[in-house]
């Protein structure tokens, strides 16, 4: 039922009211109120041109500016509506607001981006007339269309991590960081992750907050964060491995600021973006910011293969082998080295190699990779858990149980490269814990 | 402000024409507009007018009494509108005074009170664009005419319901006129506040 139709409504049982009641006014009161819809009828007609201004590079989680010009062509005062069709997984506060007649204004709402980059349209514009019976949509022009980047936000991995809590991480950052030294380098605010051992009691105690000691580290080389963002990395429903894995590299980047860091992004067929480790600093960790704009590719399993019926199709070794030397040559490649392969042929000279990749899609190619590196470098291997990242509401018995074996041949897996390099399985909720507590990754 | 002024108008024009239960629909009229549920003060119009039209009886509309008629329904508009408006005027402390003064002379002298609810209608839709006044004046006065043509049939002794039918058809006849324009209307959910409150 419709606003309006109450007040018809009224219209007709007045008239029926006169009728009944041998009494002339109500049907003058209908009247009256008939006379007052077609008032409001005729003069709904509504015009409206519009036009939004969005910054084409934006960082993710960051609320950005949107800078909607509107202008009420019409003779009437108006209430608008801005209606954002956005991507899946930004936000936006779009307002309402009352436009007089022949009114121009700029209208500034914020949008909150997520990563990756995208085509986004001009927002739909409700016009409402005041007395809230009528409405007319204008839906955005053909040609609105505006490409967007969104790239990871440093601020916000910044912050985050220095008031961070306890994190599961711990172990891994210790071993990052190197080894420390008997040396003293200086004294510093307490952080989370800190041991609670190198607390300096005296300068706690004058200076009222958590002091602990710094030592010097013996890592004092360039450091390269290799991240693997290949099909399996991509693959998510809500979030995918490489949401958290891009993260992960910024939090990384970041508290490795002090060193020279560079980094290298591959995927399954090729190395895709690289950043020479030749600078240091916050400069720096904002360049490496600048490669990871990768977005998620949306998928009905959250970034693990489907569970294979015992009954299915299967290959043998031979044929096996013999299609993944062609297939890189089928999808446009000329040699059969995997990105993986490209990207290590291509380090410098280096102290720390940090891999963040999916062990599961090219393990034997990784741990052959790892085993002729792990001489020269000091290396650390992160892995995101695709079981820890699968889609709780979409598990049934059948998934389950297909689920704990690949948990446990997973396990294996890890095993087998913890004897090779530290290796480490993580979830969504390590060192990322406090950051999506705060809502960055929603 | 329009709101105010309206639900004084109400006030007084009610008592003018010696309504009881309309008047004490009034204070809900005033809480549900104040809460902003507009939904809520749609249905309260609704019975709020049955009311008016239960105890308000003018047997012909050729011996009517134009005072207190008009007493009743130009404030009734003005609540009508003022209470659908999404949005409050700002609040003029001269013209509300000037407006209230009228309004209270105008319960001993019942003429002014009538000028002063037509000055508050015409300053409610003073915004209104030509084409909008014309039409609706355009409405009125054929119903009018209509009225005026019809008497000699309808002016007999026990003819009230054939005039309320002959203003009916006339008037929705006359609506339809321009009913034809299609606009896409707003659905009207009185309850939808209580979803989230349970």
């Amino acid at each position: 039922m419709k606003r309006e139709d109450v007040l018809l409504l009224l219209v007709i049982l007045l008239f029926v009211q006169g009728y009944l009641f041998n009494s002339a006014f109500p049907a003058i009161l209908a009247a009256a109120i008939l006379f007052y819809l077609v008032h409001l009828r005729v003069e709904f007609v509504p015009r409206i041109e519009f036009n939004r201004e969005i910054n084409p590079t934006l960082k993710d989680g960051k609320r950005a500016k949107a800078k909607l010009k509107v202008r009420n062509q019409g003779h009437k005062e108006f209430k608008i509506h801005i209606f954002e069709n956005l991507p899946k997984g930004f936000e936006t506060d779009a307002p309402l607001l009352f436009l007089n007649a022949a009114e121009e204004r700029d209208v500034e709402y914020s949008i909150k981006p997520v990563r990756g980059f995208f085509r986004i349209k001009d927002p739909m514009v409700r016009v409402v007339d005041l007395q809230d019976l009528y409405y007319n949509d204008f839906m955005p022009e053909l040609g609105s269309e505006k490409e967007i980047e969104v790239y990871p936000n440093l601020d916000k991995i910044r912050e985050e991590s220095e008031i961070g809590e306890a994190l599961n991480f711990k172990e891994a950052y210790r071993t990052l960081f190197g080894l420390q030294t008997p040396e003293l380098d200086s004294l510093r605010e307490f952080q989370s992750g800190d041991e609670m051992r190198h607390i300096d009691w005296k300068a706690t105690m004058r200076l009222r907050k958590r002091i602990v000691k710094d030592f010097i580290k013996e890592n004092e080389g360039g450091v390269y964060i290799i991240l693997d963002a290949g099909k399996e990395m991509r693959k998510g429903i809500k979030r995918s491995k490489i949401d958290f894995a891009t993260t992960l590299a910024l939090q990384l980047a970041y508290a490795l600021r002090k060193y020279p860091l560079g980094m290298i992004v591959y995927d399954d067929f090729e190395v895709k973006r690289t950043e020479a480790a030749k600078g240091k600093g916050v400069e720096q960790v904002e360049r490496i910011a600048a490669l990871l704009n990768i977005g998620t590719t949306y998928s009905s399993l959250l970034g693990i293969k489907l569970p294979m019926s015992d009954t299915g199709f299967k290959l043998k070794e031979e044929s096996r082998s013999f299609i993944s030397k062609i297939l890189p040559a089928i999808k446009g490649k000329r040699s059969s080295a995997t990105g993986l392969v490209e990207a290590v042929s291509i380090l410098p000279s280096t102290d720390f190699l940090i891999f963040i990749s999916d062990i599961t899609s090219n393990t034997g190619e990784l741990i052959k990779i790892l085993l002729e590196l792990r001489g020269r470098y000091r290396i650390l291997l992160l892995a995101p858990n695709p079981i820890l990242f699968y889609d709780e509401e979409s598990l049934d018995r059948e998934t389950l149980i297909w689920l704990y074996r690949r948990y446990k041949e997973r396990a294996n897996v890890i095993r087998k490269l913890n004897g090779i390099v530290p290796t480490y399985d993580l979830g969504p909720s390590d060192l990322l814990e406090t950051i999506r507590r705060r809502g960055a990754l929603e | 402000m329009l709101f105010l002024i309206a639900l004084i108008a109400a006030l007084v024009g009610g008592l003018i024409a010696g309504l009881k239960i309309p008047l004490f629909l009034l204070p809900m009229l005033s809480i549900s507009k104040i809460k902003n549920k507009n939904d809520i003060f749609l249905i309260l119009f609704v019975i709020y007018a049955l009311t008016i039209g239960y105890e308000f009886e003018v047997a012909s509309i050729y011996g009517l009494d134009p005072i207190k008629t008009f007493s009743i329904l130009i404030p009734s508009l003005l609540l009508l509108d003022a209470g659908l408006r999404s949005r409050e005027e700002e609040f003029n402390r001269m013209q509300f005074a000037a407006f209230v003064v009228f309004f209270i002379i105008g319960w001993f002298l019942r003429p002014i009170f009538v000028i002063a609810a037509f000055g508050a209608f015409i300053l409610y839709f003073s915004n209104s664009t030509r084409r909008g006044a014309f039409i609706t004046i355009f409405s009125i006065f054929l119903l009018i005419v209509g009225v005026i043509i019809g008497e000699s049939t309808l002016n007999m002794e026990g003819g009230t319901a054939t005039q309320v039918v002959f203003i009916s058809a006339l008037s929705t006849l006359i609506a339809l006129v321009f009913f034809w324009k299609r606009v896409e209307r707003i659905e009207f959910v009185p309850l939808e506040w209580l979803r989230y409150k349970l």
